[in-house]
């Protein structure tokens, strides 16, 4: 058996001489000659498939193909690539300015901002609130006293 | 996000200095046709007056500056008419912490207890003065 399938690779193979081939396919029965013959066809056609490519213009094409190959294995120049780096550096920076003046609390209290803690009009009420844009606050008397345009105020 | 705004804030925010000066002033807020120029000493302010009274043109009635110090009691006295009696003073490392006595004449207008920080007035509504309206501002320098 082992001797069979020894020959029969080297039949696949076409490496069996002329007697020996004529041997060993007269072993064969009719469903493994169909497949003989089906597997020589198909030998044939690979043999033709991998055989050597034909280039209209090699010359062409190989100048072509080192040149690409230089063109990516040149390395980018290091003064360039700072240069690239400080303007994204600069553009983050930039962007962080922007988002901070469009996030930053307006109008909201802070430790550097005037705030009122209390406030007291005898008579009336006040009340008191963030000026808006800064960090100033505000004292409002509700219904203060009005005074005649004729009394001085100076 | 927070540090950077808290980094912006601070760098952006004065804290109080040993020499710093109080500054009062008493203005008169009108409507106008057109509208007034804005007097020198409230070329920094006038936006913010105007857009929080709702009036287009300024007066300064009265101002006076003085220095501000810790732990003692003074007067303002922007006007004769309208002064502030400033008590228990504490200096804070970014504001000043003061009891403030709004008086016309003799009459008590308003009594408030404000902190108050470099380069952030704190604005008064006061009373009306004919057609216009009287601002009291209260600015650390």
């Amino acid at each position: 058996m082992k001797n069979f399938e020894s020959q029969y690779n080297r039949w696949i193979d076409g490496s069996l001489s002329g007697p020996e081939c004529e041997a060993f396919e007269a072993q064969l029965g009719d469903a493994e000659r169909r497949a003989a013959a089906d597997w020589t066809v198909v030998r044939a056609a690979m043999k033709e498939a991998a055989g050597e490519i034909r280039v209209a213009h090699p010359d062409f094409l190989n100048s072509r193909v080192l040149e690409l190959i230089a063109r990516a294995g040149r390395a980018e120049p290091r003064p360039a690539r700072t240069f690239r780096l400080a303007w994204g550096g600069a553009a983050c920076l930039a962007l962080a300015v922007v988002l901070t003046a469009i996030f930053l609390p307006r109008g909201t209290p802070g430790p550097f901002s005037t705030t009122v803690v209390s406030a007291w009009a005898p008579g009336t009420s006040a009340g008191a609130f963030a000026a808006p844009g800064g960090r100033g606050a505000v004292i409002w008397i509700d219904a203060a006293a009005y005074i005649p345009a004729e009394e001085s105020v100076r | 996000m927070r540090w950077l705004v808290a980094i912006v804030v601070l760098g952006l925010a004065v804290p109080a200095r040993a020499d710093d000066q109080i500054w009062s002033a008493l203005l008169l807020a009108t409507n106008e046709q057109p509208p007034r120029e804005t007097p020198r000493a409230l070329k920094n302010l006038a936006p913010s007056i105007k857009k929080i009274f709702g009036y287009n043109s300024l007066y300064v009635l009265g101002q006076k500056k003085r220095a501000l110090q810790a732990g003692s009691d003074t007067w303002l006295v922007p006007s004769d008419a309208f002064f502030f009696e400033v008590a228990g003073v504490s200096q804070e490392p970014a504001h000043y912490q003061m009891w403030l006595n709004l008086y016309r004449g003799k009459e008590l207008l308003l009594s408030t207890e404000a902190r108050l920080a470099r380069g952030a007035p704190l604005y008064i509504r006061g009373p009306q003065w004919g057609a216009g309206q009287l601002v009291l501002v209260l600015e650390v320098r």
